[in-house]
């Protein structure tokens, strides 16, 4: 497991570094500034725009591993055909750029409400990757759970991450009132009578059993553009301290094999 | 850490019980606070507003309760933390309960002038009796309520040298949160001159609640000019706007202001007009009963630098980027 933070214009990486998290994350239109980023989220327009420009060895160079392709906004079969036969076509350009891509559940708004999509819940979200595969005719693609976007729908999140089991590659991290996709801390919509908003302690079990490498990244941006610039290197140092405690809780890179194995 | 820097945060959510009381305030003085908001409404949860409400522990005689706190005295010396406030326990009337009512008024509330004494805590929040959507009540009626009853403090406020602060208030009806006792600063000066003016000094003040004013949709710049040099404490804390979530401020809204949290440029810049100079003290229980142990003692240092930068506010070179 290695933590991570989304990048955000106003932290800067001297702030990161002393967060004591293993890697950045960024928005592909972001990458100008958040050089090194390992986890790159893309929306279609862009990912499309990138392949047009060859700029996936580019993002291979510069220290990408994982590419994320982020579906809010995606309503209509349509929509996600066109998702599906992007993918497809750029398998061969993923594989010689040595990136790995995930898919992000994401929720349709209309500027004011937050609705399921088809790619909404952990279990459309499996059965899409499980299609995605069976055209690229290998496990390639894989899951990045967004947990606030979830919540935003008031999923059961526990439920749609078990549901996913062992395709989540990436986990972004953030919390909201269930009903706007504010990405903010987690911990702090917990009510008066400590009802965990997202479930917090069962998502930690899980993953701190979790025998897969995963990628989990504080996408606090809601945070970071409310605060006050003195206080966003303390709210980092909170989101580093949070996602540290997930990653210790982890035994999946402890295990040792007995020598005799 | 500057001489007029006082920030400090409530007992509640951090000590419930008497284990481990050096360690719990060893955590506290570590992650910097200077003062403690003692949560004494912790031990008398009113059978009003909750079921496990038990009134055993005010049912004990003074001299038990005191020998109780002790430690708690010694511990507060050993670590250096001072008492800045403390909270009562509430509500002290509740109509048609006759029986818990005197409970409160005749064991609850002289006790707890009593421990804040023992404490040497200056101040204490009694919430002003609510009266005003009950089927014969009134605002008025409420008002009466309260002068008649916080008159009958004024002698033991004397005697312990305890202060009482009102505290602005919300009750949730039908429809959700509407404004309570206090809500309207208007009312709240009305209490505090009316009963110093009896007192003959100062022995009331007032407490700025700022989750409790986010509820209800009032401003800070609304509301702390009329009240001023009358607030002497602080309830700090952040939620949706929608329920008391006691949580850490800047912890509610999102990219491009949505969510309902609490407007801090509002808050800060009203406080700091008239010159402020008590404790930031915060009242964010959730952020601390919400939150795995091993992860107290960084939510405590974030709520700490975030008491630091409320207490070292200026309107010139801060806000958002």
């Amino acid at each position: 497991m290695k933590t991570g933070i989304q990048y955000n214009i106003n932290i800067t990486k001297n702030e990161i570094k002393a967060a004591d998290l293993d890697i950045l994350g960024a928005e592909y239109g972001e990458l100008f500034f958040a050089g090194g980023a390992k986890v790159v989220r893309i929306n279609y327009t862009m990912l499309e725009q990138a392949v047009l420009d060859g700029a996936l060895d580019d993002l291979s160079i510069s220290g990408t591993e994982i590419l994320v392709a982020e579906t809010i906004g995606f309503k209509t079969k349509e929509e996600i055909e066109k998702l599906t036969s992007l993918l497809v076509k750029c398998l061969p350009g993923f594989k010689s750029a040595g990136l790995s891509v995930c898919i992000e559940n994401g929720y349709v708004t209309d500027g004011t409400k937050i609705y399921e999509g088809p790619l909404g819940s952990g279990v459309s979200l499996s059965a899409y990757i499980d299609r995605l595969n069976e055209k690229a005719g290998e496990e390639f693609f894989k899951a990045a759970f967004n947990i606030g976007c979830a919540r935003a729908l008031r999923l059961q999140i526990i439920e749609h991450v078990k549901a996913l089991g062992n395709k989540i590659s990436v986990l972004y991290v953030s919390d909201n009132d269930g009903k706007a996709d504010l990405r903010q801390m987690p911990y702090t919509f917990t009510s008066v009578h400590s009802i965990n908003s997202a479930g917090w302690e069962d998502l930690m079990d899980h993953f701190s059993t979790y025998a897969q490498e995963i990628f989990i990244i504080g996408d606090v941006r809601g945070t970071f553009a409310v605060s006050p610039k003195e206080l966003k290197g303390t709210f980092l140092s909170l989101i580093g301290e949070i996602l540290g405690e997930w990653k210790s809780s982890n035994d999946y890179e402890q295990i040792e094999l007995p020598v005799n194995a | 850490m500057s001489e007029d820097i006082k920030i400090g945060i409530q007992t509640k959510g951090l000590i419930e019980k008497k284990e481990n009381l050096e360690g719990i305030f060893g955590m506290i003085k570590n992650a910097g606070f200077d003062y403690l908001d003692f949560s004494l409404d912790a031990f008398y949860t009113n059978p009003a507003v909750s079921p496990k409400g038990s009134g055993e522990f005010f049912a004990q005689s003074t001299e038990e309760i005191l020998a109780y706190f002790a430690e708690h005295k010694e511990v507060l010396k050993k670590t250096g933390l001072k008492c800045s406030q403390a909270h009562a326990p509430y509500p002290v009337y509740v109509e048609r309960r006759k029986k818990q009512n005197d409970f409160m008024k005749d064991e609850v509330i002289p006790k707890c002038f009593a421990i804040a004494e023992f404490l040497e805590i200056p101040y204490m929040v009694i919430h002003s009796n609510k009266l005003r959507y009950n089927k014969n009540g009134s605002i008025e009626k409420e008002i009466a309520l309260n002068l008649e009853y916080f008159e009958t403090l004024i002698p033991i406020i004397k005697k312990t040298g305890v202060k009482v602060c009102f505290e602005n208030l919300y009750e949730t009806g039908e429809e959700g949160i509407i404004e309570g006792s206090c809500a309207d600063p208007y009312e709240a000066l009305n209490y505090i001159e009316t009963l110093n003016e009896k007192a003959g000094e100062e022995c009331f003040g007032f407490c700025l609640d700022s989750g409790h004013l986010n509820l209800v949709r009032r401003r800070f710049s609304d509301f702390v000019p009329v009240l001023g040099e009358h607030i002497k404490v602080l309830h700090i804390h952040d939620n949706d706007g929608t329920a008391d979530n006691h949580q850490i401020p800047y912890t509610f809204k999102g990219v491009g202001g949505k969510g309902g949290g609490a407007d801090w440029e509002d808050y800060l810049s009203n406080l700091h007009a008239f010159g402020f100079n008590g404790v930031y003290s915060f009242e964010t229980f959730t952020a601390m009963g919400g939150s795995p142990d091993k992860l107290k003692p960084a939510m405590l240092r974030t709520i700490y630098e975030t008491g630091r930068y409320f207490a070292s506010y200026s309107d010139k070179g801060t806000g958002l980027l």
